[in-house]
């Protein structure tokens, strides 16, 4: 459910982004968006996979070997 | 005090600033200024004050020269693209950092204090939907938002304090002696990692008309600073202790459960309660806007306002996956968080302006 709903605000605000942006001819934006955009979606699906996987700050920590 | 071009004036991006901490002070200081200055934790905004008014002076030196756009073109100027490229990175990931810390920290205080059952996804949707809309609008309208807001935490802030007086046991705050001395510099750890971000906030020196004439402010806001916080640390710990204080997640909120005035008046916590989620979004927002200035640097892009939906859905995932508890965002703060604040705010300003003057850049 949490796919479904996640990629469907991603299809419908991203619709209207890409539509602006090649209404308005701005190649160079357009990229940058469709980059950082997948990326994200990258990263939530992974979140959404398993939500109680090994956390940002938890490797953060381990890495400055800060225990807690 | 309108600008042209979607542009704001320096007095307005330093009430900016200034909004944008309140919610990580009100949270920070006590607990870890108590911790490390005790008794003496209220003068640490006094001695840290010294500090933010060389931080003016030398932010007043970098931006003389009125072609640089942001901190990170000054930076640009005097290492050289080789050098800053890399301090741009880290300043974008640091800010990443940032942003997922602070709209976690939001949400999870509306779970500790009032809304313990509720699904904190609820809440970091709410704060998102709200931050998209800002990041659409126009960065002068935020502007104008924030200097309303100042004013209203001001008065809240004050009346607050004067409903305190009661409360506060002069022997938790004095006598300070000698050997507070080397406690209150400690104390200044957590205060300089907040106001710090003044540097970052010269990341949207892009959208900023008048950044040289910070000089014309700089007295005021670190008065200001210095004052507002002391003050927010008397009431604090001169009410709960500093023992009481250091122990608590949330001092200024416990604190202020304690006033009753007239016997009828009482309960006054959710007025802070509202005031602070008004801080996040003030904080939440301006570290998106930097993200997202930082990026319409790096690529070179003209439009960034697209940008704003990646970034606030980024903000959403990223702040969920990015913590699994109130205690791990507690650590990271006081172990690190706040070192690497200090470092970017305050050292590596210091260390281009040390490196501007051998090379007669600034």
């Amino acid at each position: 459910m949490s796919f479904l709903i996640m990629f469907l605000v991603v299809g419908i605000v991203g619709f209207f982004d890409v539509k602006n942006m090649v209404n308005s001819g701005l190649k160079k934006e357009l990229i940058v968006y469709s980059i950082f955009l997948g990326a994200t979606v990258i990263f939530a699906t992974l979140y959404l996979k398993n939500p109680l996987r090994r956390t940002i700050l938890d490797m953060i920590l381990d890495l400055f070997q800060v225990s807690w | 005090m309108l600008q042209s071009k979607n542009q704001i004036t320096v007095r307005q991006l330093m009430i900016m600033f200034c909004v944008s901490i309140f919610s990580p002070a009100i949270r920070l200081m006590p607990g870890i200024g108590s911790e490390l200055g005790r008794e003496a934790a209220w003068v640490s905004p006094i001695l840290s004050s010294a500090v933010l008014f060389t931080l003016f002076l030398v932010l007043e030196r970098l931006f003389k020269n009125k072609k640089s756009k942001d901190i990170i073109e000054v930076y640009d100027m005097v290492l050289g693209k080789f050098f800053s490229y890399p301090l741009r990175i880290f300043y974008l990931f640091w800010t990443f950092i940032l942003y997922f810390l602070y709209i976690r920290y939001y949400a999870e205080r509306l779970l500790t204090s009032i809304f313990r059952t509720t699904d904190i996804r609820f809440f970091i949707l709410v704060m998102m939907i709200v931050v998209f809309m800002a990041l659409r609008g126009k960065f002068e309208t935020f502007a104008r938002f924030c200097e309303i807001s100042f004013l209203l935490f001001n008065l809240i802030t004050i009346i607050f304090f004067i409903l305190l007086i009661p409360s506060v046991r002069i022997e938790n705050i004095y006598p300070l002696t000698h050997n507070d001395i080397v406690p209150a510099l400690k104390s200044t750890y957590p205060v300089l990692g907040l106001w710090g971000y003044v540097t970052f906030f010269m990341l949207l020196g892009d959208n900023v008309k008048d950044k040289e004439q910070i000089k014309n402010h700089r007295r005021f806001f670190t008065l200001f600073l210095a004052i507002i916080t002391s003050l927010m640390l008397i009431f604090i710990i001169g009410t709960l202790g500093h023992m009481t204080a250091r122990r608590m997640p949330l001092p200024f909120f416990s604190a202020t459960k304690m006033i009753v005035f007239a016997e009828s008046l009482d309960r006054l916590e959710s007025i802070l309660l509202s005031i602070w989620v008004v801080s996040d979004f003030i904080i939440i927002t301006s570290f998106a806007f930097m993200i997202m200035n930082s990026m319409k640097d790096i690529f070179k892009i003209s439009a960034d306002k697209y940008l704003s939906f990646p970034v606030v859905l980024a903000g959403y995932f990223g702040s969920l996956f990015f913590t699994g508890s109130r205690f791990e965002l507690e650590v990271f703060s006081e172990k690190i968080g706040l070192l690497v604040n200090i470092i970017l705010g305050f050292a590596v300003p210091f260390i281009v302006f040390g490196i501007g003057k051998l090379r007669k850049k600034v």
